[in-house]
């Protein structure tokens, strides 16, 4: 009897160990970064085609300003209270004139003032970084010109190197869509999307808040 | 229909005023052919080709309404044209055209101050299909305190039709400029007097424009436009020019090709060209080619030519340039010339070009020139 028992025990301990061995770990959820992130200095040109062939008028700024949050756990990565913005001066195509007609025509208030250029989206969802290690993630939010916000959507691409990222991204806007004429000019008038590229780097800053994402 | 007419009378209207208006200039002025005014530095604005602003595809020459809006935006005293921001909407009459007057004054430090006064008139008359180009250039004798060279002359510099079919291309057929790589045949016309002498700089021709977003191509067959010094410098000849545009509208390069044939020399000529806006502001133009000529005397001669230019522009009313040129003959004489220039451009009508030239070959000599131009279009 004895004997029996202490079999049981021990098969009994035996069979526990391993129950206990084989059950899966307890998850451990990997620490999120967060930091916010400022832009200075960042670039924004744009191409937009006219009624005559061959002629495109292009223009740029090197004054785009923005911040958000920068969320990182591992290589996921999430970007939230996206704020950026152009200053309608900074705006040049190269002749004076002709800045002078686009800042009337496109961007001028009705009394009289030319409000930036603003863009905000509370979050950018972004999706795992591909073979060149850049991640792309697509901002949705509003842009607005000339005061007159509308929904607005663009897909950035993020390359970190070191503690820099590099962003570059692609987006057009309809001028129409803002209640804005075609403007013309010398007997050239535009085409009614604008195309936009931008480009800025973006250090990280110091974080803000250290959470954890559940799986 | 009734609108097409209507405007087609007011054009004419117009057109008839100004007819009389600048003929009258033009016989109270006697001058020189005015040099070609294209400005290849337009690439710095993503401006790739020259037809955006000129009436040709192969650049200079009378400037179309976006040209001179373009021409009037980049001066000192720049103020929004009234209507600038009408669209000249339908296939409608055109009736283009300047007129200019260059008063030139040259300085060669071991010689005598000469003075020279240049007029031509330039006129397009049209359609968007079909246009007609005249030129007629009046230029005077160079006169100098003690000296006058030269002789009056005048003569029509260009005449010819243009077909366009469609957007993209071009049919031209009469006398013209031939085609360059850089769009301003006066950047490589001093190389002409050694690899090209005697023979037409505008002779009757047939060429084909054709050019999209990325390719610019012109070709042509030419023949002698009757005004030859000799009929053994009457050329015949094929040619071609094709550029790829690179970089955003801001760098085009591309090759030169041209064969001919004429009883004084026979011709092959090849090169390469380049046209490079590097900011706003800054840019380069060049183009080199080789030239090889078998003479009727059994005499073979190669000749390298070039024109480099780094062109500058700080504010759209004031264009500065340092081109430096050569001429090589294999076997023969170099010839080198550097050339700073200032151009300040005060009103749609008026401007002033500051430049001197320096040449070194066998007698090094350099000249010093100030211009005035007063323009009407």
């Amino acid at each position: 009897m004895k004997c029996i028992s202490s079999a049981l025990v021990f098969v009994g301990l035996s069979a526990g160990a391993l129950v206990a061995a084989q059950a899966p770990a307890a998850p451990q959820t990997p620490a999120v970064e967060a930091a916010s992130a400022d832009v200075r200095g960042g670039s924004v040109t744009f191409d937009v085609g006219t009624n005559v062939f061959a002629i495109n008028v292009r223009g740029a700024s090197g004054a785009l300003n923005g911040r958000a949050r920068v969320l990182q756990s591992g290589d996921a990565l999430r970007l939230e209270d996206i704020e950026a913005a152009v200053a309608v001066e900074s705006l040049r195509t190269g002749l004076k004139l002709r800045d002078g007609h686009m800042r009337k025509y496109i961007f001028q208030t009705p009394d009289g003032k030319a409000p930036d250029v603003r863009f905000s989206a509370k979050s950018a969802e972004c999706s795992p970084a591909d073979a060149s290690r850049a991640v792309t993630c697509v901002a949705s939010g509003e842009l607005a010109i000339r005061g007159t916000a509308k929904p607005f959507s663009i897909p950035l691409k993020v390359v970190r190197t070191g503690d820099e990222f590099r962003v570059s991204g692609d987006g057009a806007v309809v001028l129409s869509t803002y209640g804005i004429d075609r403007p013309s000019q010398f007997g050239v008038k535009t085409n009614d999307e604008v195309k936009l590229h931008l480009e800025f780097s973006v250090k990280s800053g110091p974080p803000v808040s250290a959470s954890t994402v559940p799986r | 229909m009734k609108s097409a007419v209507r405007n087609v009378r007011a054009a004419l209207t117009i057109a008839s005023r100004r007819v009389a208006h600048v003929t009258a200039l033009a016989i109270l002025v006697l001058a020189a052919a005015a040099p070609a005014a294209a400005y290849p530095n337009m690439i710095r604005l993503h401006y790739p080709t020259c037809v955006s602003c000129h009436v040709s595809p192969q650049g200079g020459g009378v400037l179309n309404k976006y040209g001179k809006g373009i021409d009037f935006a980049l001066t000192l005293r720049a103020d929004e044209p009234e209507g600038a921001e009408l669209q000249q909407e339908g296939d409608v009459f055109r009736f283009l055209y300047d007129t200019r007057a260059t008063l030139g004054v040259d300085r060669d430090p071991k010689g005598e101050t000469e003075y020279g006064l240049n007029t031509s008139f330039r006129t397009a008359v049209g359609n968007e299909k079909n246009q007609v180009v005249y030129a007629f250039a009046v230029r005077s004798p160079t006169l100098a305190r003690t000296r006058r060279t030269g002789a009056a002359s005048m003569g029509m510099s260009r005449l010819y039709w243009m077909y366009q079919p469609t957007k993209g291309l071009a049919f031209v057929v009469g006398r013209d400029d031939l085609p360059t790589g850089l769009g301003s045949g006066g950047m490589t016309s001093f190389a002409r007097r050694v690899n090209n002498p005697n023979v037409s700089s505008a002779p009757t021709q047939v060429k084909l424009f054709w050019w999209n977003t990325r390719w610019q191509v012109a070709t042509y067959a030419y023949g002698p436009d009757g005004l030859e010094t000799a009929p053994q410098y009457e050329g015949r000849g094929v040619g071609g020019v094709a550029g790829l545009n690179l970089w955003k509208d801001r760098a085009v390069v591309g090759l030169t090709a041209r064969v001919s044939k004429a009883d004084a020399f026979d011709r092959q000529n090849a090169g390469l060209f380049v046209r490079l806006g590097l900011t706003e502001q800054l840019g380069l133009l060049a183009e080199h080619d080789v030239t090889r000529r078998e003479l009727n005397t059994g005499i073979r001669q190669t000749h390298v030519a070039g024109h480099a230019e780094v062109f500058y522009v700080p504010a759209g009313w004031l264009q500065t340039a340092l081109a430096i040129q050569h001429l090589n003959t294999t076997g023969g004489a170099s010839t080198y010339r550097l050339s700073p220039s200032v151009e300040v451009r005060l009103t749609g009508n008026l401007r002033l070009v500051f430049s001197s030239r320096h040449v070194y070959e066998a007698v090094d000599s350099r000249v010093y020139s100030v211009g005035l131009q007063v323009k009407a279009q």
